[in-house]
């Protein structure tokens, strides 16, 4: 069966090729950021700057907002739906799955003209950002906590707790919860890297986040961005290799499959 | 089974239980067949548990996506009209429809035989284990490493004082710009979308493959058949619509992308995306109505995808258990 | 010289040997049975003859051919998986007719050849239907048609029926060999089902640890099993251990009861033995302080213990019943007729003289329970 290993072997390259070179040619290129010489400047000139900062520190903010409200919204509802309505799974699903059909500019333009006027001149406040944002995040989050949901027999679970006498409180906080650990927190990680350095929306609705940070600092500076695309992604790596990690020691099915936020 | 078990128990015989009926059986041999709900009153108190969720996608989804679909037939008066549809098909907005879809399309080709043959290499191709682990893992970042960084990045390695530019000027004394290539157009926006297209073709295809049974290519064989036999009969056509169905979600994917484009060309292509964007900017089109269409042809694309992508995927689930 | 011929066939992976200088003969038209637990060797066996493995050493012949040479799929030999490896992409007569396409066959000929394929297995109707629109006995039925119609010189089935519920395992099984008998198609069946292989063979080889430990018909591996191993993996046993008392009139002791094999005995008095009783061969005479305590053969030949547990198992009652520090296992037709002993009560179990099965204490009890378990499994 050995025969042709050579050929994955060139595909892999290939591959490896493709992924790795523009990575080192950005790594190369934030280095010069002092003539003749290769250092950090460019990462120091980032770290200095206020501006980074604050808009960082703006779209974590919002990154957290949105986990949040993406799993108060998400988790119940999952397991709401796998105890008491299963038919309204078919529904969730298509709702979940939705935003792979309505991409982000497409719903910054929506937003913008539904929210624009009153009564519900949402628009100018940072809500609107973040309901998007969870709407963005939907697919993600679902996954996440769908594959963990199945990976449990939430149903025995149920049953088995309401018959020791636990109650709805302590079903979910004692034993549900506790056993999508894994899924909740890669649902977490994966929302963290797509929001944080999120720009479709961010720039259309016009608020000074860490995206439209970066894509300033493109038009105005040469090494500053190849730092900051270094930087942006490690933090992706950061977050989804800890999912893997997470999920493989976990011995779970979930992935980080990833699409949209482009 | 657990709903039938709870509802011919807890009903009106206590303390009997029957063992399952025959269906019941077939039913879960069958997967997640359709669940037995008590019926009644208990129905509806249940469906107001997914009010909040329902509400909130209603509020902040559905919504503005519909306001989109009314909003391209209205004038700005508010009274019905064809004209924004009729004007998609204005040389300049056909022509930019156009060139996203050749984008998209090319990505999607590009990315997706590349992302192909990467998994076939990693999953059935021989090579070891921890390199499967590590591509999958590195899949997963690479497939979100888009946008802004992603754009940085192409620059920093295309550009006309990019790494592999320089270096092929140095080593060859190959001028690439000189062959007309430029970062900032068609190839350009295709080699960085590819970028993230293989990874996320990776991450689709790679259980397909997966799924593939040896038994399949030994059960062929022993039939008579050569490794060329097996691929073009067997292989080839279990795989087609995993193939087809992870290019459309692929092209949708690339026709739908917005930050990486903004970021590397400043808004300077003419794709549909950086249209609209420019549309809500409010600093180019004169005529706001056009927005709504332009919006509205790029919902139509994604839900055909969609709705294409389910349908095969329906096909392949009952193929590849 | 026989029609299949594996010859001190040996399979390593690496550090692991899995086959270990395998023989056997396997005559024209028969059907021949590889049983034994996982890790055997049984299913590599298998795939070594279909030619998905290359045996380390030996030789496989089939009709004089030697096969070391030639690639699987120029062997014509016919191969049923364990989980019916139909194509999912071709209809019931397109699967069977795939290997007749690839031979570059005529389309009448073809044709005719899938429905009398279609026929042998009663599934005339179901031509038009895809793998995932059968059941699982219906997919592994066209599977089998799929194996035969290229014609084989032999069919190899690696447990075949494993991945079906019960009822329709035995069924299916019936019909297996009826196809079988009918073409007289040289098979080799692989198999950890005992019930299975006893049940449809023409031979069984009890496989273990890489070798063939005893082949032979059904009656005479179930009857005369030549090993510890063979008798324990056989059947329901009650294994025990006797010192031998008497070589010449048989007699054996056993928890301090002496009783008869009815035969003369090699060995030496003293020597230990391992005896094994089926629960079937084993008869319930009534309580000690009834009147019969003779059993069948005219002299007088029990083991005498307490009776502790009744099981009902439809038309067999399992009486397990405490000797010395054995617990065995007696089973006693359901006859609504007769009624049995109280639990605690003393009773005498008749031993048939033929019943003794006496092997030499070859491995130890522990080895011996751990391999059960992996056939369990």
């Amino acid at each position: 069966m050995k025969r042709r290993t050579w050929l994955s072997w060139l595909w892999f390259s290939v591959g490896m090729i493709y992924f790795f070179l523009p990575l080192f040619a950005t790594f190369l290129f934030s280095l010069r950021g002092k003539k003749g010489v290769l250092s950090f400047v460019a990462y120091q000139n980032v770290f200095k700057d206020p501006t980074f900062l604050k808009t960082f520190g703006f779209s974590l903010e919002m990154a957290l907002l949105t986990v949040l409200v993406g799993l108060i919204l998400i988790v119940p509802t999952a397991i709401w739906i796998q105890l008491k309505v299963p038919k309204a799974k078919a529904l969730f699903d298509v709702l979940t799955l939705m935003p792979f059909a309505v991409p982000p500019i497409i719903l910054a333009f929506g937003l913008i003209r539904t929210y624009s006027r009153p009564p519900l001149a949402l628009v100018s406040t940072p809500a609107i950002l973040v309901a998007a944002y969870v709407v963005i995040s939907f697919p993600y989050i679902y996954r996440s906590v769908d594959s963990g949901l199945r990976s449990m027999d939430l149903r025995g679970l149920s049953e088995a707790a309401q018959s020791l006498g636990a109650g709805w409180g302590s079903l979910l906080f004692r034993v549900v919860l506790p056993n999508l650990r894994t899924a909740l927190l890669s649902a977490t990680f994966l929302t963290l890297a797509i929001v944080i350095g999120e720009l479709t929306l961010a720039v259309l609705l016009a608020w000074p986040a860490f995206g439209p940070y970066m894509a300033l600092m493109g038009r105005n500076r040469a090494y500053e961005p190849a730092a900051l695309a270094i930087m942006s992604f490690g933090l992706t790596w950061g977050a989804i290799g800890l999912i893997q990690l997470l999920t493989r020691s976990a011995k779970d099915k979930g992935s980080g499959i990833g699409a949209g936020g482009h | 089974m657990a709903a039938r078990i709870e509802r011919s128990v807890g009903k009106d015989m206590p303390g009997i239980s029957l063992p399952p009926a025959p269906d019941a059986r077939r039913r879960l041999a069958d997967g997640p067949g359709p669940r037995v709900v008590a019926p009644g009153r208990k129905l509806s108190w249940a469906w107001l548990g997914l009010l909040p969720f329902l509400l909130f996608a209603l509020l902040f989804m559905i919504l503005p996506a519909s306001s989109i679909v009314i909003g391209s037939f209205q004038n700005e008066a508010g009274s019905f009209t064809l004209d924004n549809l009729a004007n998609l098909f204005k040389p300049s907005i056909l022509d930019s429809y156009l060139v996203t879809m050749k984008v998209s399309a090319t990505t999607a080709l590009l990315g997706g035989i590349l992302g192909l043959l990467i998994a076939y290499a990693i999953s059935i191709g021989g090579l070891p284990k921890s390199l499967k682990t590590f591509m999958s893992t590195f899949s997963g970042v690479a497939s979100n490493f888009a946008g802004v960084p992603l754009a940085f990045a192409f620059i920093a390695t295309l550009g006309r004082m990019g790494f592999l530019t320089v270096l092929l000027r140095t080593l060859f004394g190959f001028e690439l710009y000189n062959t007309g290539f430029n970062l900032y157009s068609f190839w350009g926006l295709t080699l960085t979308y590819t970028y993230f297209q293989i990874p996320l073709m990776i991450l689709i295809i790679e259980p397909a493959l997966e799924g593939m049974k040896k038994e399949w290519r030994e059960a062929s064989e022993s039939l008579g058949a050569s490794s060329l036999q097996y691929w073009t009969r067997v292989g080839i056509p279990v795989l087609l619509p995993s193939i087809l169905a992870a290019l459309i979600l692929l092209f949708g994917n690339a026709f739908g992308a917005y930050a990486t484009a903004y970021a590397l060309t400043g808004g300077l292509i003419n794709i549909v995306p950086i249209l609209i964007g420019a549309q809500i900017r409010g600093n180019v089109l004169h005529d706001p109505q056009l927005g709504y269409a332009l919006a509205f042809g790029m919902v139509i694309v994604m839900t055909v995808s969609i709705l294409f992508y389910s349908w095969l995927q329906k096909i392949s689930s009952r193929w590849v258990k | 010289m026989a029609f299949l011929e594996l010859r001190e066939i040996v399979k390593s992976f690496g550090k692991n040997t899995v086959v270990k200088g395998l023989s056997l003969d396997v005559e024209k038209g028969e059907f021949v049975s590889l049983l034994g637990g996982s890790g055997c060797g049984k299913t590599t066996t298998l795939r070594m003859i279909a030619g998905f493995e290359t045996q380390s050493s030996g030789t496989i012949r089939i009709d004089g051919e030697e096969l070391s040479a030639v690639p699987p799929n120029k062997r014509n030999l016919g191969m049923v998986f364990q989980n019916y490896a139909l194509f999912p992409n071709m209809t019931v007569g397109k699967n069977i007719a795939f290997g007749l396409d690839i031979a570059g066959k005529k389309g009448s000929e073809v044709a005719s050849r899938v429905d009398e394929m279609l026929d042998l297995i009663n599934m005339g109707e179901f031509a038009q239907r895809y793998p995932h629109q059968l059941s699982g006995g219906q997919q592994q039925r066209v599977a089998l048609a799929r194996a035969l119609a290229i014609a084989p010189r032999a069919l190899l089935l690696d447990e075949p029926l494993s991945a079906l519920d019960a009822k329709i395992r035995v069924k299916l099984r019936d019909e297996i060999r009826k196809i079988q008998r009918r073409l007289g198609i040289t098979t080799i069946y692989v198999t950890h089902d005992q019930e299975e292989a006893l049940s449809i063979s023409d031979r069984v080889a009890v496989m273990r640890d890489g070798l063939i430990e005893q082949i032979g018909a059904p009656f005479e591996i179930y009857n005369r099993p030549a090993t510890a191993y063979v008798a324990s993996f056989i059947g329901t046993l009650n294994v025990l251990t006797a010192k031998l008392v008497d070589p010449e009139t048989g007699s054996i002791m056993v928890e301090g009861q002496t009783i008869s094999a009815g035969r003369k005995l090699e060995g030496r008095a003293g020597e230990e033995l391992c005896l094994s009783l089926r629960p079937e061969a084993l008869s319930l005479d009534g309580a000690v302080t009834g009147a019969s305590g003779v059993c069948a053969s005219g002299a007088p030949n029990f083991l005498e213990g307490e009776l502790v547990n009744i099981k009902l198992l439809g038309s067999i009652v399992r009486l397990m019943v405490a000797v010395g520090r054995h617990e065995l296992s007696v089973d006693a037709f359901n006859d609504p007729r007769r009624g049995f002993p109280g639990l605690g009560e003393r009773v005498r179990l008749g031993i048939p003289p033929e019943a003794v099965i006496l092997t030499k204490p070859d491995a130890s009890p522990t080895a011996l329970a751990v391999e059960e378990e992996a056939a369990a499994s």
